[in-house]
């Protein structure tokens, strides 16, 4: 009986240190996730395109705050590094087409442009939260459309800068991953130390 | 050619040519054109007219026509793929490579293409060369004049870019290795390499995506594959003709090595695939549309990912 609880206690002292280091690595985690995300931005060469990474950071930054990072287990924790499958793109869809990439040539289109050339949207617009009159949607750049731009609109469309780019994930979340697997064993290891010291302590204590 | 290169020259064949190889149609009497323009006395080029509606065409970017034999046919002569995966399936004979290296290797197809003049009687197939990617025949002389011709070709358009995606129709499946780390074994020399590889699914129904998935999905479990050492380059030569087949009418004389990195003591063994997982691709801002109103070029429609590990031991 008496070494089962010590088992326990042992137990729960090696999770108690995993999650402490667990926790004080999420900062820095976060960090390298939105420095991913930002070098997202940097491929956004059109400044009126409506499809800029930039501006969807906030939405990006409260689901990466909302992500569930640290799992306790029964004997030890989970540390878990977004991917595309585990991530929160509800708020912001847009984030979620450009992780997975977008073969084929868009344009960004605004509803009057799309009504000027009696056209329907090929996706839903961009941002959701916009009002009706400005929402902006993707349209595939057909030959048709670039006959008319000039012709009937007057002007270019803004390409969609993801146009024809490969999945973007491993840009956005491939180095946290890297981060976590590079230095897994050495947190496990430092728990291990850590709660051998502290059980080490509390029995010469008795 | 770097190790990287030849496991992704490697993987592209093994997807393409062993995976993917009930993906394969049949057209038969198939007119032939002369174009003038690339003819020349001694150099006679003839194109495959294919009906331009016909999508997608036998030679987009990624498909072209076959260039191996089957190993086996039935009765009907149709190839016929062993259950057993393990199983070689293409013809594998003694001779040498386009550099006159002894090997063992595979030759230029003899029964996948074949052609006929005016008669509809077959044209030896030693007296033409076959541009395998544009669809084309190159004859020496003009005193035979093909006029028809039955090929196999591949159904699959398979690249290894992702920019070139769209540059042929519905299904596409694209190659893409995402990144390499290495490590030393625990005794010894040599090491260990994992690489990561995505193949990206782009069909042009629910139907066909799943069709592919599955059959890449168990192409690659519990599976693994050589890795040729292409001491010639990759099977086609620039022109899209078998490499070395300009030179020599004797396809003995110019195999498709197939010599590995493990028979040169480069690898022990091949390329192991680990980890393989598949998952649809929904993207959320696509809007769903009736049938009739989905455009073929609209690769984002029916798409699907298949991701997996790559792992190899070098001996040095």
């Amino acid at each position: 009986m008496k070494l089962k609880r010590t088992i326990q206690y042992v137990d729960n002292e090696y999770r108690v240190n995993l999650l402490k280091i667990f926790k004080s690595n999420i900062p820095i985690v976060k960090e390298i996730l939105l420095d991913g995300y930002d070098e997202l931005s940097l491929l956004v060469t059109d400044e009126n395109s409506k499809a800029n990474p930039a501006q969807f950071r906030d939405v990006f930054e409260q689901s990466l705050n909302g992500f569930e990072f640290i799992k306790p287990r029964k004997s030890g924790a989970t540390f878990s590094v977004p991917n595309i499958a585990t991530f929160d793109f509800s708020k912001q869809t847009l984030l979620q087409q450009i992780m997975e990439g977008t073969p084929g040539n868009y344009v960004e289109m605004s509803a009057a442009d799309l009504n000027t050339l009696s056209m329907v949207p090929d996706t839903l617009p961009l941002n959701p939260l916009d009002s009706e009159d400005s929402q902006v949607f993707l349209k595939i750049y057909t030959d048709l459309i670039e006959q008319q731009e000039i012709s009937l609109l007057h002007k270019r469309l803004v390409r969609f800068p993801f146009s024809e780019s490969p999945p973007m994930e491993g840009q956005v979340f491939g180095e946290a991953r890297s981060y976590v697997k590079r230095n897994m064993s050495k947190w496990v290891k430092r728990a291990v130390v850590t709660s051998s010291r502290d059980v080490s302590q509390k029995y010469r204590r008795i | 050619m770097k190790r990287l290169r030849k496991e992704d020259l490697s993987l592209y064949r093994y997807i393409k040519d062993t995976v993917l190889r009930d993906f394969i149609e049949k057209d038969e009497m198939i007119p032939l054109e002369l174009i003038s323009e690339l003819s020349c006395q001694g150099s006679y080029v003839y194109q495959a007219v294919v009906d331009a509606d016909i999508i997608p065409s036998p030679v987009e970017r990624g498909r072209g026509w076959t260039f191996f034999d089957c190993a086996n046919y039935d009765d009907n002569g149709d190839c016929m793929y062993s259950v057993n995966t393990c199983v070689p399936e293409f013809v594998t004979v003694t001779g040498t490579d386009g550099q006159g290296t002894p090997c063992i290797g595979t030759p230029e197809q003899s029964n996948r293409i074949t052609l006929y003049d005016e008669n509809l009687t077959t044209i030896s197939g030693l007296e033409y060369l076959i541009d395998y990617v544009d669809g084309r025949i190159i004859v020496e002389t003009n005193t035979i004049v093909p006029k028809y011709i039955d090929y196999y070709w591949n159904y699959v358009s398979v690249v290894d870019e992702w920019v070139v995606v769209s540059a042929a129709n519905t299904p596409v499946v694209v190659i893409d290795t995402a990144g390499t780390d290495k490590e030393g074994y625990q005794l010894g020399g040599g090491n260990k390499t994992t690489r990561v590889v995505d193949i990206h699914v782009f069909a042009s129904s629910t139907a066909e995506r799943n069709d592919l998935v599955e059959t890449i999905h168990n192409g690659l479990y519990n599976k693994s594959a050589p890795v040729y050492d292409f001491p010639t380059g990759d099977v086609l030569d620039y022109d899209g003709t078998f490499y070395a087949r300009k030179d020599t009418y004797n396809k003995l004389t110019s195999l498709f090595n197939r010599t590995s990195l493990n028979d040169l003591n480069v690898l022990h063994g091949g390329m192991e695939f680990l980890n393989v997982s598949s998952r649809h691709i929904r993207l959320p801002l696509i809007l769903s549309r009736e049938r009739n109103e989905l455009l073929l070029s609209d690769l984002n429609a029916y798409r699907s990912k298949i991701s997996f590990e790559i792992q190899t031991y070098t001996r040095k």
